[in-house]
């Protein structure tokens, strides 16, 4: 058989062409109509497609086993030493078959096995429009949902959208709104929430913990309109019976027809279908009641937290809040549903009591997750509490693949620190500050932020608040991540080595705009724990 | 053994039949990933529906065929090469093929090893980094000319190298009854 050169629209040479991503559209036009109506051609086709994929996956395995047996540091600049020559062993192939894109078969399978059906790995594909939210799902306990804000049951740590009828027969629910007022439900139950400061409840026993700053906090029934004054209250409604407020602690102003009660700790009222209010002592054994008052360091936190969430350039922020053991999906508090899978990791306690972090256990800890699209400025920011630094580059973000565009934010275990970025001819534009003191990066809870301004052409990376170094890059071309990871990298491509972050990761946010350092500065005022300086 | 492990067994055998029907029609790698991945979740989310009467191939395809359907409606800009009516045949001739395919699949490694030198690199370029043949032919000091009829010769010379070692395989089946 006679190669393509001479002639392109040769049958064989399409199916090469087409595959390689090559083939013109005219001769795309003939090829489908040879596939249509040759059913040998169509087997050929399918043949060479299936081989092609299959290339692809055993070259990725066995990228993969070499990645296993590399022993030397690769200097992450320039001169990549090329990869061992891949033996192909059976282990290669049975990779390939049931190892294939671990963020695939694995986690769905995994789910399911596990015996609990979690919310869906992420929809890797588009920008996803912003999905206001009013809080989290804290915990769920023994849930039947009957109307759920996602198809499938949320689980701790997912948002719950602005508007949307929320409902389920039986169980307890916790939810924090991003008002920082922590609420428990018990079903049978029905209720929207309007915002971070009010919702509708059509049925259900709830009580509710409102702390300073959210005084005002509104829950709304067909019979009755509450506004609480600060602190704690519970409301009932929808069971058949009369609708219920009780006050545990402070005031609320109740608003029933046409009067209006001030009611305090220890009262309550009740409001028949017809209107008729009567006065009731408060009931505080009936109501599950949220767990008391939080730090002042937590409340501080939603503060911090509010800050970034309403940003416009949030592009992803994963906080971890309400993330449990056995969790394997991350929720994206920017609204954009950037969701990440989470794989042998634990969770364990983070910077600010009440709110866990990720600590990546091994080489196979993922967080892992995929942005689409460009940015023309970044900042990263993360809450990091580094160990020790085993390797000699330690990842605080990789993309996968180390293409054009694409960066790699790394600690390196000389007090090096990196916010590379691969430019046009594959040099590393390489940032890194000789003479950072180690220590300084591990052993506490460290703010860090890269940040690639476009304006002026740099890079600059903080840590605590504290500009560590501020270099001009060459990259002039949009930044690009696809898949990426946070604390480690999952690299089959360049000969790859182990770069897991031994440590924890708190929280992180990307922001498609360059942060000041002021606003960087500020910020580690607003979210630094009490230790930090 | 339970429900959850008969699907992994199921799927650990299929998979590399729905990939390649997906990268049928899904061309870049990445996406077809992606389609793999929303396909996997769809069939776990199922699986209760499924017969266990049916060939487990077909009902996974099937199920993948809705997934590329969706990606494509995902990318409404995106003119397409081929056109959706062709996804149902092409999903046939998956299915018909599905023991070949495995089999093919079982000898693929070792006529790889037996690949090297530049065409090697070649391959890797292509397979391992996505590189177009373009790319593939600045990275190797060559003309694009002569990388795609690289490429084109050692998938040839892949397609063979199975051919003879499946026919061994039967023959040497057939002398051992």
């Amino acid at each position: 058989m006679n190669p393509s050169e001479s002639n392109p629209s040769d049958p064989q040479a399409m199916i090469d062409r087409y595959l390689d991503g090559e083939i013109s559209v005219e001769d795309a036009a003939c090829f489908e109509r040879l596939l249509a109506d040759d059913p040998e051609y169509r087997r050929q086709f399918v043949r060479q497609s299936f081989m092609h994929r299959q290339v692809r996956d055993l070259t990725a395995a066995a990228a993969l086993d070499a990645i296993d047996h590399a022993t030397a540091p690769v200097d992450p600049v320039g001169s990549i030493t090329p990869a061992p020559t891949p033996t192909l062993s059976e282990r290669g192939q049975w990779r390939t078959a049931a190892g294939f894109a671990i963020a695939g078969v694995a986690v769905a399978i995994w789910i399911v096995i596990a015996g609990q059906f979690k919310t869906a790995p992420p929809d890797p594909g588009q920008r996803q429009p912003l999905k206001p939210m009013a809080g989290l799902l804290m915990a769920a306990h023994g849930v039947q949902w009957t109307s759920m804000p996602t198809d499938l049951p949320p689980s701790g740590g997912t948002g719950l959208p602005i508007g949307e009828p929320l409902a389920f027969s039986s169980g307890v629910i916790e939810i924090e709104f991003y008002s920082g007022v922590r609420a428990t439900i018990e079903g049978p139950a029905s209720f929207r929430l309007d915002s971070p400061m009010k919702m509708v409840m059509g049925a259900g026993r709830l009580s509710a913990a409102v702390p300073e700053g959210a005084q005002g906090f509104t829950v709304v029934t067909d019979r009755m309109n509450v506004v609480d004054l600060g602190t704690e209250f519970g409301v009932l409604t929808g069971w058949g019976g009369d609708d219920e407020v009780h006050v545990f602690k402070g005031a609320v102003k109740m608003t029933a027809g046409t009067t209006t009660h001030e009611l305090n700790t220890g009262g309550g009222s009740t409001v028949t279908r017809d209107g008729i209010v009567r006065s009731i002592a408060a009931d505080s054994i009936a109501f599950l009641r949220p767990e008391p008052f939080d730090p002042p360091e937590y409340l501080r936190w939603i503060e911090y937290r509010n800050r970034l969430r309403v940003d416009p350039a949030l592009v992803l922020y994963y906080t971890f809040q309400g993330q449990e053991p056995g969790d394997t999906v991350a929720d994206d508090q920017s609204g954009r549903g950037h969701y990440a899978t989470m794989t042998e990791v634990a969770i364990e306690d983070g910077r600010i009591p009440g709110k866990p972090a990720v600590r990546f256990t091994g080489e196979e800890s993922r967080v892992r997750f995929r942005i689409p699209g460009e940015f023309e400025s970044l900042t990263a920011i993360m809450w990091v509490n580094i160990d020790k630094l085993p390797h000699r580059f330690n990842s605080l973000l990789h993309t996968d693949g180390w293409e054009q565009s694409e960066p790699h934010w790394i600690v390196g275990d000389q007090g090096d620190l990196y916010f590379n970025i691969r430019d046009v001819l594959f040099q590393t534009t390489e940032t890194k500050v000789p003479d950072v003191d180690p220590a300084s990066t591990i052993g506490a809870w460290r703010m860090m932020v890269g940040v690639f301004d476009r304006d002026t052409g740099r890079v600059a990376f903080y840590i605590d608040g504290q500009q560590v170094f501020d270099v001009p890059t060459e990259s002039d071309l949009p930044l690009v991540f696809d898949w990426t990871e946070i604390g480690n990298w999952r690299s089959v491509k360049h000969g790859g080595q182990r770069r897991w972050l031994n440590g924890r990761i708190d929280e992180f946010a990307l922001l498609e705009r360059a942060m000041s350092d002021e606003e960087i500065k500020a910020l580690y005022q607003m979210g630094k724990t009490e230790t930090q300086p | 053994m339970d429900r959850n492990e008969q699907l992994a067994v199921y799927w650990t055998r299929a998979q590399p039949t729905v990939a390649a029907f997906i990268t049928s029609m899904v061309v870049d790698f990445n996406d077809a990933e992606d389609v793999l991945q929303q396909t996997a979740v769809a069939l776990v989310r199922k699986f209760e529906d499924y017969d266990p009467q049916r060939p487990f191939v077909a009902w996974a395809i099937g199920m993948a065929r809705n997934e590329v359907l969706k990606h494509r409606r995902s990318r409404a800009m995106q003119r397409e090469l081929l056109s959706d009516d062709l996804l149902g045949q092409l999903a046939a001739t998956h299915e018909e093929m599905a023991d070949e395919l495995d089999a093919m699949r079982r000898v693929l490694g070792k006529c790889l090893e037996a690949v090297d030198g530049q065409p090697r690199q070649a391959l890797d370029l292509r397979y391992e980094e996505d590189l177009k043949p373009a790319a593939i032919a600045d990275r190797l000091g060559l003309a694009a000319g002569t990388v795609r009829v690289m490429l084109h010769r050692v998938r040839a010379a892949l397609r063979e190298c199975i051919e003879r070692r499946l026919t061994h395989e039967s023959d040497s089946d057939q002398t051992q009854r």
